[in-house]
């Protein structure tokens, strides 16, 4: 199906039309929910919050746009907000004075079918990509996991491609000290 | 360039992103400095191995959530969800804390109390006394580590 007719119907409350459109695109919004939030149940209750709002604000959608992009921009925005408040719940909790040992092996853990080298690797990339500050973290992942070019990047976050460039270039920097701390 | 200067711009080096004048520079230092070659190895694993995982995907359930939410019920299925999450990461920290900070107060309260019984009960008797007297047998000490993690167990209760 082509995306304006599935759109047309969409717009129309066509239900089987939108869970042909979740089925295609859920996949890149829980992978870009859960490289923000390093959790599966948290990136789940976003990946819902954002279809919802998805499905209820479809009519807003511009037909010029790129679907995927429009998709992108509510994703980023839920899923920096729910960081936003998962990061005050953590303060709250007083889970910082535990440590975070325990959320990297249950990462590690959660996916028995790979290795666990990748999985331990994996998880503090994840955990210094959760330091990265808002932008330079959303930048990072749209580009590292999504494999979105400059532009694309600069579209999703309404932003210059010089000031992609910047974000991209901050990231990794800082990437690159959190890593050689976690790696020693 | 010093070697903490370099050592920030290992990640650029490893993408090929470095402009060509840096790139020349990190690589002369890399043939001097062991201790960034090892850098350059034990990073460059790591990110090479976790951008081998790629897709993780969402629960077969999420679409009968979804759609629960958006269906007849919508309003009712939206606010259990918000009040689903709104306890998980507010209410239930935010009482967390406010206990921590209850038991803080009170057991400063009675270390007060009881410094002050101890001075007027010297010649009565032991602080063994004193301590049954407060029930202080029944209270366990905790680590504010650990007393957080208690807490929240105990108050894990929409755990599915
Ligand atoms: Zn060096």
């Amino acid at each position: 199906m082509k995306n304006l007719e599935l759109l047309e119907k969409i717009r129309r409350g066509d239900r089987s039309a939108f869970k042909h459109f979740y089925e295609e695109y859920k996949g890149m919004v829980f992978n870009v929910c859960y490289r923000m939030l390093n959790d599966k149940q948290d990136a789940e209750d976003a990946t819902q919050d954002i279809f919802v709002k998805a499905f209820r604000s479809i009519q807003k959608f511009r037909s010029d746009a790129k679907l995927s992009t429009w998709l992108y921009q509510i994703a980023v925005n839920t899923g920096l907000n729910y960081a936003r408040r998962k990061k005050i719940a953590t303060w709250l909790s007083l889970d910082f004075l535990v440590g975070k040992e325990e959320s990297i092996l249950d990462n590690a853990q959660a996916r028995p079918d790979l290795k666990l080298e990748k999985n331990e690797s994996d998880a503090l990339v994840q955990q210094a990509i959760q330091s990265l500050p808002p932008r330079q973290r959303t930048a990072i992942i749209l580009q590292r996991y999504e494999e979105l070019s400059y532009k694309e990047i600069a579209e999703v976050m309404k932003t210059s491609l010089s000031a992609v460039e910047s974000l991209l270039h901050h990231a990794k920097d800082n990437l690159t000290k959190k890593l050689i701390v976690l790696l020693k | 360039m010093k070697h903490k200067e370099i050592q920030k711009k290992l990640l650029r080096y490893i993408e090929a992103e470095l402009p060509p004048d840096e790139r020349a520079e990190v690589q002369l230092h890399l043939e001097r400095c062991e201790q960034c070659r090892k850098d350059v190895q034990s990073l460059s694993g790591a990110w090479n191995l976790s951008q081998s995982i790629k897709q993780v995907q969402p629960s077969p359930f999420l679409w009968n959530k979804i759609s629960a939410q958006l269906g007849g019920k919508t309003q009712k299925g939206g606010l259990v969800n918000k009040v689903r999450v709104f306890i998980r990461q507010t209410a239930r920290p935010a009482l967390t804390a406010a206990i921590v900070m209850l038991g803080l107060f009170i057991g400063i309260k009675l270390g007060n109390r009881l410094m002050m019984t101890e001075v007027s009960s010297r010649q009565a008797g032991t602080s063994l006394q004193l301590q049954s007297e407060f029930g202080l047998e029944n209270f366990r000490v905790l680590s504010s580590g650990s007393l957080g993690g208690e807490l929240a167990a105990f108050m894990d209760y929409e755990n599915e």
